[in-house]
């Protein structure tokens, strides 16, 4: 059998790693964005795992949190997104460096 | 069979997730992520979550990624961004991910021996845990009902900067006239 813990866990892990190469190297806050949902949703195929590993025993837990976490992303899509309207009205730009007002 | 499945979305939602990170424009880099979500749904279906890939198909592949044309189309992306869409020293951010999943994979090595078990969980049987059955609440009845709670608020968040930025615009525009 092709298909155990190891595989599915490696496959979340490197969906994972995708996004966070993603959030680092990218100027475009969409862009950054789109890399933030990859590593949610990495997060979401490690518990589908969780839910099917024969050592662990845990009937259908770990496909409902991973339903909340769909629900969740959900509702941060939309708040983000309306935050990089909002921010695209302020500074006319979403590229990183534009919206660093913060820090000065 | 869900090997092969397994095998296939897989790889296609590893390669969807490199274009999608790696494509100079943002709105090539949404539908990337498209295809990620649809391999990804592809994947919960090998493992039996046949629920959870509708709700992925539904939710990510359809609400949210409208969402996100939606905004590319409105923000846009300036001609010299196009050009340089990656950060200086964006070759360190490479290597940084490279070596968190270096070391994923390195604290892993016990689970090949970790048997998979497919089974399939459908809406029956989410629905006992997260709303209830035989008259009995579920375990996370209560979280469930909130989360309905979450989303209007995000929903009416969501309206609210979105608006008052327009306000502004047109009280700008009122004072140029």
């Amino acid at each position: 059998m092709i298909v155990n813990a190891y595989s599915v866990e490696a496959l979340a892990a490197a969906l994972f790693c995708i996004g966070l190469a993603g959030v680092l190297i990218r100027r475009n806050l969409i862009v950054v964005f789109v890399s933030v949902e990859l590593m949610l949703n990495a997060v979401n195929l490690n518990l589908v795992a969780l839910t099917r590993r024969a050592d662990l025993l845990v009937p259908v837990e770990g496909d409902a949190v991973a339903l909340f976490v769909i629900l969740l992303a959900a509702c941060e899509v939309a708040v983000g997104l309306g935050i990089l309207v909002a921010l695209y009205r302020r500074f006319g730009s979403v590229a990183i460096e534009d919206v660093g007002r913060l820090k000065e | 069979m869900r090997e092969a499945a397994f095998l296939l979305f897989g790889g296609a939602m590893i390669i969807s997730a490199l274009l999608a990170v790696t494509r100079r424009n943002p709105v090539h880099a949404a539908l990337w992520l498209v295809l990620t979500m649809l391999s990804l749904a592809g994947v919960y279906l090998a493992l039996g979550a046949v629920f959870l890939a509708m709700a992925q198909i539904f939710v990510y592949a359809g609400a949210i990624m409208v969402l996100f044309l939606f905004v590319v189309m409105l923000v846009g992306a300036p001609v010299e961004e196009l050009k340089t869409p990656f950060r200086k020293g964006s070759l360190w951010g490479v290597v940084a991910a490279g070596a968190v999943f270096v070391a994923f994979l390195t604290r892993m090595p016990a689970l090949e021996r970790v048997r998979v078990v497919v089974f399939e969980v459908t809406a029956r049987a989410l629905a006992s845990p997260l709303i209830g059955s035989g008259g009995n609440w579920g375990r996370h009845a209560l979280a469930f009902e909130l989360g309905s709670v979450l989303v209007v608020a995000a929903i009416l968040g969501a309206i609210l900067m979105v608006r008052t930025g327009r306000e502004e615009i047109s009280e700008e525009a009122d004072d140029d006239r």
